[in-house]
């Protein structure tokens, strides 16, 4: 369904504009990824209204595409495994997010200590994991890529540490990027990716 | 106006397109396949 729609949005574009084939397909690419991005975000919020955690599964997607966007990760093969996933995983991490949310400070330091190490090591080991399609074949753009996901890393775990600072006032939140970290260290590593290419 | 506005959409693509091309991955769990024109 998804591909249909944009090779549909992809024609009505490309045919009035008399663009070639390379063009077409390119639109094509960018129709198939904007489809797939307001399904994905529109779906996910949905479920999430329905469970009344919509700031954790807010935090925690805006954590992940902060990472994602430089270090890459695991995907699944269609676009409905890949739905799936999101609802299942996002879901999850918001109502683990709120269950955790009364613990106190002693509890959030251990877990963001915890988090912190293990994200550090996955991110250090593996980052970036561009999908098998997309391979990055230039060194210095993997090495730019491999910068800015350490520099992602620093910047969400500096701000969950002054969230963790500041007068604890939503701590459904901090769990929630606390998650999304755990998520994303967890889809870069290889084993994770082989599991995500079969769906 | 249709032409500008098909313009200004397809530039509004092609710009998304090579955004996706210029980071690791797209961020949800599905990364379509690249065009030949954009490896």
């Amino acid at each position: 369904m998804v591909e249909a729609l944009a090779r549909r949005m992809a024609r009505g574009i490309a045919a009035p504009l008399s663009l070639g084939d390379d063009d077409r397909e390119v639109l094509e690419f960018a129709s198939k990824l904007l489809v797939v991005c307001v399904l994905d975000v529109t779906v996910i919020l949905a479920v999430a209204c329905l469970l009344r955690v919509v700031p954790q599964v807010v935090t925690a997607y805006l954590t992940v595409v902060v990472l994602k966007s430089f270090a890459g990760g695991a995907h699944a093969s269609r676009v409905g495994p890949c739905l799936v996933t999101g609802i299942l995983v996002y879901s999850a991490i918001g109502l683990l997010a709120r269950a955790a949310a009364p613990l106190g400070q002693g509890a959030a330091w251990t877990g963001y200590t915890t988090v912190a190490v293990v994200a550090v090591f996955a991110f250090l080991r593996h980052a970036p994991a561009p999908p098998p399609h997309k391979p990055i074949k230039i060194q210095a753009r993997r090495k730019a890529l491999r910068t800015g996901s350490l520099l992602a890393l620093a910047s969400v775990l500096a701000a969950s540490l002054v969230w963790l600072l500041r007068p604890f006032t939503e701590p459904g939140a901090f769990w929630a990027a606390l998650l999304g970290m755990v998520w994303q260290s967890l889809i870069l590593f290889p084993a994770t990716q082989r599991l995500f290419s079969r769906l | 106006m249709k032409r500008l506005f098909l313009l200004v959409l397809s530039s509004m693509l092609t710009l998304l397109a090579l955004a996706n091309v210029a980071s690791a991955s797209i961020y949800t769990s599905y990364q379509p396949e690249l065009p030949a024109k954009l490896r």
